[in-house]
């Protein structure tokens, strides 16, 4: 059982390309990798939309001039 | 390798692109110093978190695409596009490879130039962008649209190059012009902080929460802009063919040397520290930022200007960036809360279209082709700042204003993005005080 290379042997070594286990994954990689970037782009403005949605309730029109007041 | 000299050659040449990398990740600590500096304490986390998060999204696109369009799009539209395989996410190149050392030490050099732009433009919309919005055009300026125009105008195979003779050694319009009219069609639809403008349209000035800091970010990013000098040179190069003449060149494999490009960073830099000491009466902020414009407003020709020239278009820069700033602060209600468009984007500009004049006649590439020129020069500084710079921001801005994710709401601004965090900071800190008085009681 090997991930990929077997040897470090002087004469393999002219014969290595990719150094890291799994050569031939690389296409999915990229599309997981993609998916899991578009997937936390979207996940942080929903994150953020939900704060700012919450943050605005609180925020009423005494409770902001008085925050707005204590503004050092 | 064939002998001993080549593998020293190809050490060196790795080694060196490989300490650009770390130097230029002073930049992005420059940045941050400065822009939370220059924010309000009310501000000053949020703002921190916006500029560090650019640097995971900018990264990971730079990896599926920016590079790739860097090595794919030289001569496109005017030629065929390039496969630019080897810069594939997928190719073998792009990771550990032992039969390629240096892919992922260039695509690093590159990524923290990504990174600059990106952060150029993050300080000009502080304390009213969602951050969500910022990393959506974070990653258009920083993976996109300045890969376009790296491909186009910083390569020696780029049609603007090649057609225009577009000269750009040290990033002029290349960087900082396009990141500065990326800013601005930001701000133009994002609006001013409440309270920039008075009723009468007069602007105010909005304190930095700690002014001493902001320089000392600025003094950071100077150091930092020692790597990206570096980075933009290829440094050891035959250039006799003949194996006797062995030089730096720029991006465009013309001649230069270190003693070059060293000379006229520190010119170019006085010019602008002396420039904006003398026009903002000894402001401290608009001193350093002169000292920054002053360098980049030379830097399109600073592989060839004398130290002198370099100096003289440093203070000429910074008068534009300064001058410009204010007018267009005045006329368009413009908050830009750290001057970014002025010192990146019209410093920027200036200083391409100053190189047409400077270096006219020149070889704009090695064989002598085509040539530097003033017409060339401006078409390359409207390409930068207004093409690929302005009108691509303005429009995803109205996009996301169109769907209500690009401002704060007006309440969040006025409290404080950081308002809700410190109230739970206070009240943490109260608790373990009580538990202290408590535990000291027993």
């Amino acid at each position: 059982m090997s991930t990929g290379i077997e040897s470090w042997g002087a004469e393999n070594l002219s014969k290595i390309d990719a150094l890291y286990p799994f050569v031939g994954s690389e296409k999915i990689m990229t599309i997981i990798g993609v998916v899991i970037w578009i997937g936390w782009q979207i996940w942080q403005v929903k994150f953020e939309n939900n704060s700012y949605e919450d943050q605005t309730s609180q925020l009423s029109g005494e409770t902001l001039t008085k925050v707005i007041s204590e503004d050092d | 390798m064939g002998n001993n000299l080549d593998a020293l050659t190809t050490i060196f040449t790795e080694f060196y692109y490989w300490i650009t990398v770390p130097l230029m990740f002073l930049i992005h600590v420059g940045f941050c110093m400065y822009e939370v500096s220059v924010s309000r304490a009310k501000n000053k986390m949020h703002t921190l978190m916006k500029n560090a998060m650019l640097i995971p999204v900018v990264t990971v696109t730079m990896f599926f695409f920016g590079f790739w369009i860097y090595f794919a799009l030289p001569a496109w539209p005017v030629g065929d596009m390039a496969t630019g395989t080897g810069a594939l996410p997928w190719d073998v190149t792009m990771g550990s490879n032992f039969q390629d050392h240096i892919m992922g030490v260039f695509w690093a050099a590159f990524l923290l130039f990504s990174w600059t732009a990106a952060s150029i433009v993050s300080g000009a919309v502080i304390e009213r962008i969602r951050t969500g919005a910022f990393l959506i055009f974070a990653v258009l300026v920083g993976s996109i649209t300045w890969m376009i125009d790296a491909a186009w105008g910083w390569s020696p195979s780029g049609w603007l190059v090649t057609e225009w003779g577009y000269h750009d050694a040290y990033a002029s319009g290349v960087i900082h012009g396009i990141c500065g009219g990326a800013a601005l069609g930001i701000l133009a639809v994002l609006g001013p902080r409440i309270g920039k403008f008075a009723p009468d349209g007069t602007p105010r000035d909005i304190p930095p929460h700690n002014p001493w800091f902001a320089v000392i970010g600025l003094f950071v990013i100077y150091t930092g802009f020692w790597g990206f000098y570096a980075a933009c040179n290829a440094p050891i190069v035959d250039l006799s063919g003949d194996g006797t003449l062995f030089s730096a060149t720029s991006i465009y494999l013309t001649p230069t040397t270190l003693s070059t490009i060293t000379f006229n960073f520190l010119m170019s830099l006085a010019g602008g520290l002396m420039a904006g000491y003398m026009l903002s009466k000894g402001d401290a902020y608009w001193t350093f930022s002169g000292g920054l414009a002053g360098i980049i407003a030379a830097s399109a020709g600073n592989d060839l200007y004398h130290p002198l020239q370099a100096f003289f278009i440093g203070i000429v820069g910074v008068w534009v960036a300064y001058r410009l700033h204010y007018w267009v602060e005045r006329k368009f209600k413009i908050d830009d809360a750290v001057g970014a468009v002025a010192v990146h984007g019209y410093a920027g500009s200036f200083g391409v279209i100053a190189a047409g004049f400077m270096l006219w006649g020149y070889p704009a590439v090695a064989d002598g082709s085509v040539s530097i020129t003033p017409w060339g020069q401006i078409g390359g500084a409207i390409m930068m700042f207004l093409v690929l710079g302005f009108i691509p921001t303005y429009i995803v801005a109205l996009i996301l204003k169109g769907m209500g994710i690009l401002r704060i709401p007006r309440e969040v601004e006025l409290a404080g993005l950081d308002y809700f965090d410190e109230q739970t900071r206070k009240s943490d800190n109260q608790d373990i005080v009580n538990a202290e008085l408590a535990n000291a009681n027993n």
